[in-house]
């Protein structure tokens, strides 16, 4: 059973519909893909306002926290669909600020239910196209169906950030 | 005159340590805090460091403190809050929101009102080797993890602007913050540090000293994490 935490439409649920196709038949414990998108518009530093604080970080950071609270510790395999903006971005102070955030909150409740038998992880998506939501597909399938690892941020971006040049990307939309 | 630095949390702790560091290294520094009685230990170095009165979480007080200087070569956001070990679905919504504000809010305000008037520089972000993970404080984690991925974004914008921007993430550190934690609390968190102690403010303000000086500023976007190998999973002895 695939519990899915994401707005209809978003990339994180385009993701699950094709996880959900995959290996709903094959999960043997509750699971949960959790969107954890950065949602703060794209800018540069000097042009984010007090609201873009709130809405692009606060809120959505401390929604994250509330959500993988309420997932743990029944859904004992749970994947957030998040970005490589962490990592650092152009123009995303707080989008980076959001996905490190995020990475935080992920490793630490791994960290707190790790005995309970729960795994949580991360896959950080590069530039969007059609290829690389089926390639966060099927790694989201393997780390749903395996506790071989737990607080670990997998890149998903065919080996880009190998260029080192991911930091003058665009932010994902 | 003597080159502009900007201490917030300079009150006490880790930000006065990096407020006396810079003094003594030629720096003319402003300690800003909300704490005005704390900060009341400026009055014996009064020709190097002046105090502020400051609540990081209003970029209105931002704005005031930094129109009272002289644009800042150096800017140092230790201004933060922690909180008692709490399992994750007992940390209130309110609580998350208000480390979130301080901490990563907090540094995202100064940084931007101070890049608006830097000609060059350096910011230094005091984080926290617990932007690694922690149980039983995934609020406090997840505000300087933000801290962490927002030095890494400001770093790549910030550097065609000849600034410099990076973290320094400490260990266990003596001061009030963890004076304040229950003592059940501290013996658990002192005894996994490796050496068996916490680290005193001033080892940390020489790492944010060494950011701040020319050399320093050669690193951009890094973490310096000054932990005594914590991190590393070092064996506590
Ligand atoms: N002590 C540790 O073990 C430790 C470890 C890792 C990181 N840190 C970080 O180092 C920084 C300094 O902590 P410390 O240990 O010196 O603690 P401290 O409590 O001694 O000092 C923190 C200072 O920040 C000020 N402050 C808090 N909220 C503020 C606000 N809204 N506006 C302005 N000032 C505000 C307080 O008044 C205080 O003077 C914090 O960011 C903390 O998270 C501390």
């Amino acid at each position: 059973m695939l519990t899915v935490v994401a707005d209809p439409g978003s990339v994180a649920d385009s993701i699950a519909a094709l996880v959900d196709r995959q290996c709903a038949d094959t999960l043997t414990m509750a699971a949960a893909l959790v969107d954890a998108m950065p949602p703060g518009r794209a800018a540069p530093l000097d042009a984010l306002g007090d609201a873009d604080l709130e809405a692009g970080l606060i809120q959505p950071l401390a929604s994250l926290g509330a959500t993988l609270a309420g997932l743990v510790p029944q859904h004992r395999r749970i994947v957030l669909i998040g970005t490589m903006a962490g990592f650092g971005q152009w123009h995303a102070s707080l989008s980076a600020g959001f996905a490190a955030g995020a990475t935080g909150l992920m490793r630490s409740v791994a960290l707190e239910f790790m005995r309970e038998g729960v795994t949580v992880n991360m896959i950080a998506l590069g530039d969007m196209d059609d290829r690389q939501a089926v390639r966060a597909a099927g790694l989201a399938a393997v780390l749903l169906q395996s506790d071989a690892m737990s607080g670990q941020v997998l890149p998903c971006d065919g080996g880009d950030n190998l260029r080192m040049t991911q930091a003058r990307n665009r932010p994902l939309a | 005159m003597r080159p502009q630095a900007l201490v917030t949390g300079g009150a006490q702790g880790i930000g006065r340590a990096v407020a006396e560091t810079l003094a003594a290294q030629g720096w003319q520094v402003v300690a800003a805090d909300r704490d005005e009685a704390a900060l009341g230990w400026v009055t014996d170095h009064a020709d190097t460091v002046t105090g502020a009165v400051i609540d990081v979480t209003d970029a209105h007080d931002i704005t005031r403190v930094l129109d009272a200087m002289p644009a800042p070569d150096v800017v140092v956001n230790c201004a933060g809050i922690a909180a008692q070990l709490l399992p994750l679905k007992q940390i209130e919504r309110g609580a998350f929101e208000q480390m979130l504000r301080v901490n990563t809010g907090g540094t995202f305000l100064v940084a931007r009102e101070a890049a608006r008037r830097m000609q060059g520089g350096a910011i230094i972000n005091i984080a926290s080797r617990g932007y690694l993970g922690g149980a039983g404080a995934a609020h406090y984690v997840a505000s300087k993890a933000a801290v962490v991925g927002m030095t890494r974004a400001m770093a790549v914008e910030l550097r065609w602007r000849g600034i410099s921007v990076n973290a320094v993430a400490p260990g266990m550190v003596e001061t009030r913050m963890i004076a304040d934690f229950t003592p059940g609390m501290r013996e658990r968190l002192t005894r996994l540090e490796p050496s068996g102690t916490a680290l005193q403010p001033d080892t940390i303000a020489g790492a944010v000293g060494y950011l701040a000086s020319p050399a320093g500023r050669a690193l951009s976007g890094q973490v310096l994490l000054v932990d005594g190998g914590k991190s590393l999973g070092v064996y506590p002895c």
